[in-house]
């Protein structure tokens, strides 16, 4: 059954079908051909796109798509420009630190992807750097927003694995850092024959103040989501909507650049921006439910892991488990079929449950960003309008930056254990 | 055609808008008026769903369903352009499948008078988001699709 | 297919879908449940159980609807969950209408049982027999909570079922039905006070990292349902009709008697970290008396008639 799923899915998909329909169309050709009911169909659909925790995608690419609009964006790139600009490559540095500064607010890697690149990848653009690697860096960038805390990933993960949630947020922010470094390293590597890189002159303390003044606005707005969030005043949801009434309050009342005519055009686009990634998790929602029902994840996990019984090679099967995992599912259905197969195999080899829960959210932020099934790319491909084979292509040097950084993980626990410990967090 | 245009673009905004209001008006009512709105997340999601099937349909008419065309790229102009309905076919079969099982699930929500924990609404007002919203998929991917082929393909 | 003598046909393997994980008294229930059909049909019949509402995508009332249309073979769910397929459900959940394990124990084993199963019947499903998820108990970071007074202003995350919205704010508190999945983080940064759950919920999603104060008041009981879909049981002989029922229903003693033992262990542990509170008989009436209007207002909707068959007098 497995070879006749991933057989149909490949070549649908190499037929230039749309994923989202090769993902469902494998899947319901498979239940006809090996005789499963179908009548699961509309309500896996139904079921996974009706979830509270997907609110902040179709609210986070509004709020990008508005704080574009209201100038806001164009206004932090030029302050991040009189700050780094005379430094090469400076505003990939400055797109990674954003990354990190924003997963601290959005639990969701597409989320992080949307509210990010309406801004960034036409700044990078304009800087003289590649289309292409611009939106790749962004979305490997936006798989650290489900390593950083607060992360819906490790929401779940805890739930299902009962372990710490506490714990595994702290847990995960030397890693996300870690990821945000490689990422910083590849995009130099990248860049470095790159002959179009603007450098700008360095700035004076005035023009400096000034673009501070300018910008100020859009400055305060991860101020204000984070303040809220860590001053109790709004769920991670509910922060994402509060980014949209912000926005468009600035837009409408600052800076006066979105007009109210403007606005119907802006909920559109956002409502098409997030439904492409919706309808992709919808389908690989039925995708996944076929690997659990038909034990077709339980088999390979059990044959791969039959390969070896060393602890350290198990880790790494299970790092190639995942990585495949991420090729094909989305972050959350990986969660709801892999924990519950893999972790007795953890407890059994005497791995802290923590250690797994970080290493396996690496794995999946970095399945967000590899084709044919990543929602970050698909982000990524919906704003900056390159094609996903353009994107692939830029993207492979982040993701070996990524796997090293994965690979540390897997062999220094302390990477993850050492700031739980030391901050006393049980 | 251009009338269901509309009507899209007025449901998907209006709807959005709608999600956006009720969010942060919980937001507003929990601090000032102390008291939390709690069926927001119940009428959210209703919305939501809705809004994300019906954009998903709109969505073919602006080619954002991203597939890979690594290989059909190769092939000559004029293959191509027959390639392409092969998406608008596939979105067919399985939106079709969709549909009719979709319908079946909104039917038996309506034979077992099934309804919302919060505010009783009847289940089949938000399930049947999924066949009307399959229904549009199809007139949407092959509209595209015809389009597309008028034009020589892409 | 099979009937008795049958036992070169091929063993027919039924999923089952509990809600929650492998580490509950659910989990080895259902695993129990198989076991004993598998002894007793002689390998006919195994069961898969899949853990964490898997088969439908984490969403509970869909792995119901999963069985009502035959998708899901069996299933284990409480009758909280059982609300979202009809509010007469709630009748088990009423405020201290069930309050301890005795009256639990009467009120489910009297004729209410069969006015549940009937009402399941009703919904397409054919009802095996009853376990239990426990009593639902209060923490919060505010005060321990003692008398209706201190329930005043609270912000409370309260499950997305009507009758729970209703009855705190009957009681002065500010319900919120917050997604479960932001709970934690609401809890640790002060978007809300408290929440509600049973034990097992507070334990496994380790609430006690982020609560100051537990009250021990019994108010909601909550009890679990296995059932299994009409095409299995409509192909079943009669001989293994009895069997089917006989193992579900050892099995969900057993679930509960596994349920009550887990629910002291998580008390123990809980205690060290939360100043537990145990409500006295007189404080609960007090409750009690202050929540008539719920009453009032929910006879209606799930009938005189069945909150009598558990024990409310009117
Ligand atoms: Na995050
Ligand atoms: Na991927």
């Amino acid at each position: 059954m497995a070879l006749v799923l991933f057989g149909i899915f490949t070549g649908l998909l190499l037929l230039n079908i749309p994923i989202a329909i090769s993902l469902g169309l494998s899947t319901i050709l498979s239940l006809i051909i090996f005789d499963f009911p179908l009548s699961m169909f509309p309500q896996i659909m139904y079921a996974s796109i009706g979830k509270f925790t997907l609110l902040a995608i179709p609210f986070f690419i509004l709020a990008g798509i508005i704080m574009e609009y209201a100038g806001i964006s164009k206004r932090l790139i030029k302050f991040a420009n009189v700050l780094v600009g005379h430094f090469r490559g400076g505003l990939a540095i400055v797109t990674v630190i954003v990354a990190c500064f924003f997963a601290a607010i959005s639990g969701s890697g597409p989320a992080t992807v949307a509210a990010l690149g309406a801004i960034l990848i036409p700044a990078m653009v304009n800087a003289g750097y590649d289309k292409g690697m611009s939106s790749a860096l962004i979305a490997s960038a936006g798989g650290i927003g489900i390593v950083i805390p607060p992360s819906i990933a490790f929401v779940v993960y805890g739930v299902l694995a009962e372990v710490s949630i506490g714990r595994l947020f702290v847990a995960g922010i030397i890693p996300g850092l870690l990821m945000g470094i490689a990422l910083i390293l590849a995009s130099y590597y990248v860049m470095r024959n790159n002959e179009n890189l603007i450098t700008y002159p360095k700035a004076t303390t005035k023009e400096i103040f000034m673009a501070f003044k300018d910008a100020f606005w859009g400055i305060l707005s991860p101020v204000i989501i984070l303040g809220g969030i860590y001053g109790g005043f709004v769920t991670p949801t509910e922060a994402a909507g509060v980014a949209v009434v912000y926005g468009l309050f600035v837009g409408l009342f600052i800076y006066k650049e979105i007009k109210i005519k403007d606005l119907g055009e802006l909920l559109v686009k956002a409502s098409i921006s997030s439904a492409t990634v919706l309808f992709i998790i919808a389908n690989a929602s039925v995708f996944a439910w076929l690997l659990t029902t038909g034990r077709i994840a339980t088999d390979m996990a059990n044959a791969l892991m039959g390969l070896t019984s060393s602890t350290i090679g198990i880790l790494l099967i299970m790092n190639v488990i995942f990585i495949i995992a991420g090729c094909f599912i989305d972050a959350i259905s990986a969660y709801y079929i892999l924990v519950p197969i893999l972790l007795p195999v953890i407890r059994t080899l005497g791995i802290d449950p923590v250690v797994f829960g970080v290493f396996m959210t690496v794995n999946l932020a970095i399945g967000l960003a590899t084709p044919p099934v990543g929602i970050n790319l698909y982000v990524a491909c919906n704003i900056s309008k390159l094609s996903l084979q353009e994107i692939s292509k830029k993207v492979l040097p982040f993701i070996v930056a990524s796997i090293i950084v994965l690979l540390m993980i897997t062999f220094i626990p302390q990477l993850s254990l050492w700031l739980p410990n030391f901050l006393g967090i049980r | 055609m251009k009338f269901l245009n509309k009507i899209e673009e007025y449901f998907l905004g209006v709807s959005l808008a709608i999600m956006v209001i009720i969010n942060f008006g919980n937001v507003l009512s929990r601090y000032f008026l102390r008291a939390s709105w709690s069926f927001t997340e119940e009428v959210v999601i209703i919305i939501f769903v809705w809004n994300s099937i019906l954009a998903a349909a709109v969505a073919y008419k602006h080619g954002a369903h991203l597939g890979l065309s690594v290989l059909t790229d190769l092939l000559p102009e004029k293959m191509q352009r027959y390639v392409g309905i092969l998406g608008a076919l596939a979105t067919t079969v399985l939106m079709a499948i969709l549909y009719k099982y979709g319908m079946e699930m909104v039917r038996t929500q309506m034979r077992f008078s099934q309804a919302t924990p919060v505010l009783g609404i009847p289940s089949w007002i938000p399930s049947s988001a999924i066949p009307i919203g399959a229904l549009f998929i199809i007139i949407r991917a092959i509209q595209s699709s015809y389009i597309a082929f008028k034009e020589g393909g892409k | 297919s099979g009937g008795e003598g049958n036992e070169s046909a091929r063993p027919q393997t039924l999923r089952m879908s509990i809600t929650v994980s492998e580490n509950s008294s659910w989990y080895e229930g259902a695993t129990l449940f198989g076991e004993l059909l598998e002894e007793r049909t002689n390998g006919r019949y195994l069961v898969d159980v899949y853990p964490n509402e898997q088969l439908s995508g984490g969403d509970t009332v869909r792995g119901i609807e999963m069985v009502q249309s035959g998708v899901t073979d069996l299933d284990i769910h409480s009758t909280i969950i059982w609300t979202g397929i009809d509010p007469k459900f709630t009748v088990v959940n009423m405020p201290w209408l069930i309050p301890s394990y005795d009256e639990a124990d009467a009120a489910l084993s009297g004729p209410g049982k069969e006015m549940l199963f009937d009402l399941a019947r009703d919904k397409g499903v054919v009802p095996l027999a009853l376990g239990e998820s426990g009593f639902r108990q209060v923490t919060n970071n505010v005060r321990p909570i003692t008398t209706p007074a201190d329930m005043n202003n609270l912000k409370l995350r309260v499950p997305g079922i009507r009758m729970y919205v209703d009855l705190f704010s009957e009681l002065g508190a500010d319900p919120t039905a917050m997604n479960f999945s932001e709970v934690f983080t609401s809890l640790q940064m002060g978007t809300i006070d408290g929440q509600e759950n049973p034990l097992d919920v507070i334990t496994s999603a380790r609430l006690e990292e982020v609560q100051k104060y537990m009250t021990m008041w019994n108010y909601s009981y909550d009890t679990l349902m296995m059932t299994v879909s009409e095409n299995v049981w409509n192909s079943l002989s009669d001989e293994d009709k009895v069997i089917f029922q006989e193992a579900a229903t050892e099995a969900m003693d057993f679930q509960k008697q596994r349920a009550r033992e887990i629910n002291a262990e998580n008390l123990e542990y809980l205690n060290e970290y939360m100043e537990i509170y145990e409500m006295t008989a007189e404080e609960i009436a007090v409750f009690r008396e202050a929540v008539q209007p719920i009453y009032d207002a929910f006879e209606s909707i799930i009938g005189l008639e069945l909150l009598e068959a558990f024990g409310y007098e009117k």
